[in-house]
């Protein structure tokens, strides 16, 4: 009973901070033998904070990799026609240099970049300016779309 | 003219002032740069270059139309250079800071230090005023812990991590229609080969961690069905999240959260090339030194008041400086050793140095001399530190002796000038 009251409470006083960004992305034609490929970076405001955390791609519903996101290799494009990509940046702010602040009030900014091969194809921006919390979780979901020619 | 004539006066009578503090009692400064210990300065703005570029040009403006600038500065480590490179900048290294091997303690605190400064001919004996160079490395040997609060509060939030990434994995393979206990096992393989991999979780927890998402996945594989499966992973995540937060609040919350205690061991070599009337031409190896310093330290933070900054420090030295004959005639063989306790933005010490001499003057018959202070420091604000000592310093170098033993008692304001982004 007491933990279950400490669970809500704790719940209650940290409540998790989730951002989703939700689009349609237009694969264009030329690009239909290319691999995709995706990158997420998270840069905090200032240099006290150090990031932590885990990714999760889950797209097609199929296909689950966490991975450190840099140059993540996906399929090729037009394998990706009609498929959802949706991707989770699990992100803890942890304090390494010394100031007063609490570094968990620390906004961090949240970016993933779809590349096909050398080329950008698109870049999505999330932040957590209007609620920082020590853990903020960014939820991008993407629907691959076909260019109609 | 006459207001000038006044500020002029004015300026005189400071300088003046600032001289007839001489001799100063230098506190003991074990984890000062080498390089200004065995120069004598107490440099206020030091110059830390962080990628290489910064670095040529710091030594640059050391030196104008080839002649060295006294009152320069500089400390750098490039082993952290590639830390400042793109996509390293911002991640939690947690070996760096939690693994108990030598080599990366070694590159973390290793440090190269330069500084200039005018000399003089009571620092520098016989040799001809002009400008001093001095030079040194610092080495940390053992690096001591980082404090068990922080370790407690960073293994809670790595178990937190650990699960909510294998039961995230697990919520994502149960939105397939043909979900089996097989991609249960598959989640889990994932997470334990990703916690493995992991860098802002330190080697020494990953074993650990690995046997918690062993009884993690005895507990999934006891749930009936998935209907049991999804309302559990509902009240689970949340408490997850809630444990990871609270423990990155608390160390986020307190101002040095990596603050280390337990036994330190440094070692430092440094040396002087005085370059007499400023003319490379005339430059002399005056004094080189090597020492060591173990130290011990106690954290007495606690988690009532997480902005609370405590320690004491036990601190000893042992300490060899070569001199140049024209600059001391002997060479010193220093031991010692320090209390302090340190308190937020006030420090109060104790410390006691005995030193032997090689060569002394026919008028003296022992080798032998000491020097203790009692020191109070007081940070008033980040640039403006308040200073007093009390105790007595050594006999003089082997050319010029002091009163021995005279009581000193010495009283100041430091002021330092930071730059806008510190």
């Amino acid at each position: 009973m007491h933990d279950q009251y400490l669970k809500h409470h704790n719940a209650k006083r940290y409540p998790m901070a989730k951002f989703n960004l939700k689009d349609t992305l237009i694969l264009p034609v030329k690009y239909q033998n290319t691999k995709l490929y995706l990158t997420a970076n998270v840069v905090p405001d200032n240099t006290v904070i150090s990031i932590a955390g885990h990714s999760v791609i889950n797209c097609l519903q199929i296909e689950i990799a966490d991975v450190t996101f840099s140059d993540h290799p996906l399929d090729y494009a037009n394998k990706l026609y009609g498929a959802t990509l949706s991707v989770e940046v699990n992100v803890s702010k942890i304090k390494t240099g010394e100031s007063d602040d609490d570094g968990s009030k620390i906004p961090v900014s949240c970016s993933l970049i779809v590349d096909a091969g050398n080329d950008l194809l698109q870049e999505y921006q999330l932040d957590d300016k209007k609620t920082p919390t020590a853990n903020s979780r960014f939820f991008f979901t993407i629907a691959l779309k076909a260019e109609q020619a | 003219m006459r207001k000038y004539y006044l500020f002029a006066a004015c300026l005189l009578c400071l300088s003046l002032s600032t001289q007839a503090q001489e001799p100063d009692l230098k506190p003991l400064e074990l984890t000062a740069s080498p390089a200004y210990i065995l120069l004598g300065v107490q440099p206020t703005n030091i110059q830390r270059p962080s990628t290489p570029r910064d670095f040529a040009a710091s030594l640059q403006s050391a030196a104008v139309n080839g002649v060295l600038q006294p009152n320069f500065a500089l400390e750098v480590n490039p082993f952290n250079w590639n830390k400042k490179a793109a996509g390293n900048q911002y991640s939690f290294i947690a070996n760096d800071y939690f693994s108990t091997d030598i080599l990366p303690a070694i590159k973390k605190n290793f440090a190269i230090s330069l500084a200039t400064s005018s000399t003089d001919t009571v620092k520098f004996g016989d040799l001809n005023k002009g400008t001093g160079l001095g030079y040194g490395l610092r080495v940390t040997l053992l690096p001591g812990t980082v404090n068990k609060r922080t370790t407690e509060d960073l293994h809670a939030w790595a178990t937190a991590e650990t699960k909510q990434l294998a039961l995230s994995l697990v919520d994502n393979l149960l939105n397939s229609p043909s979900f089996t206990y097989e991609d249960v096992q598959r989640a889990f393989d994932m997470a334990a080969a990703h916690t493995a991999e992991r860098k802002d979780i330190p080697d020494a927890m990953k074993a650990g961690l690995q046997n918690d998402l062993l009884s993690l996945k005895g507990k999934v594989a006891a749930l009936k069905d998935t209907a049991a499966l999804q309302s559990w992973l509902a009240t689970e995540e949340p408490a997850l999240d809630s444990m990871k937060a609270v423990a990155l609040d608390r160390i986020n919350k307190r101002r040095t959260p990596f603050a280390r205690e337990g036994f330190i061991l440094e070692a430092a070599y440094s040396g002087v090339i005085v370059l007499q009337n400023n003319n490379w031409d005339n430059a002399v190896y005056a004094k080189t030194g090597i020492w060591i310093t173990p130290s011990y330290r106690l954290d007495l933070s606690n988690d009532k008041d997480l902005k609370l900054v405590q320690s004491l420090d036990f601190l000893g030295i042992l300490r060899y400086i070569w001199n140049e004959h024209r600059v001391d005639p002997g060479n010193y063989l220093d031991f010692g050793a320090k209390a302090q306790f340190n308190r937020n933005d006030w420090n109060i010490g104790l410390e006691g140095v005995f030193r032997h001499a090689s060569e002394i003057p026919l008028t003296q018959s022992s080798h032998w001399t000491y020097s203790w202070a009692a020191n109070f420091s007081y940070t008033l604000q980040d640039n403006i530190t308040l200073r007093l000592s009390f105790g007595s310093q050594f006999d003089g170098n082997t050319r010029v002796y002091t009163k021995p033993n005279e009581i000193l008692a010495i009283g100041g304001i430091s002021f330092g000038l930071l730059g806008k982004g510190k």
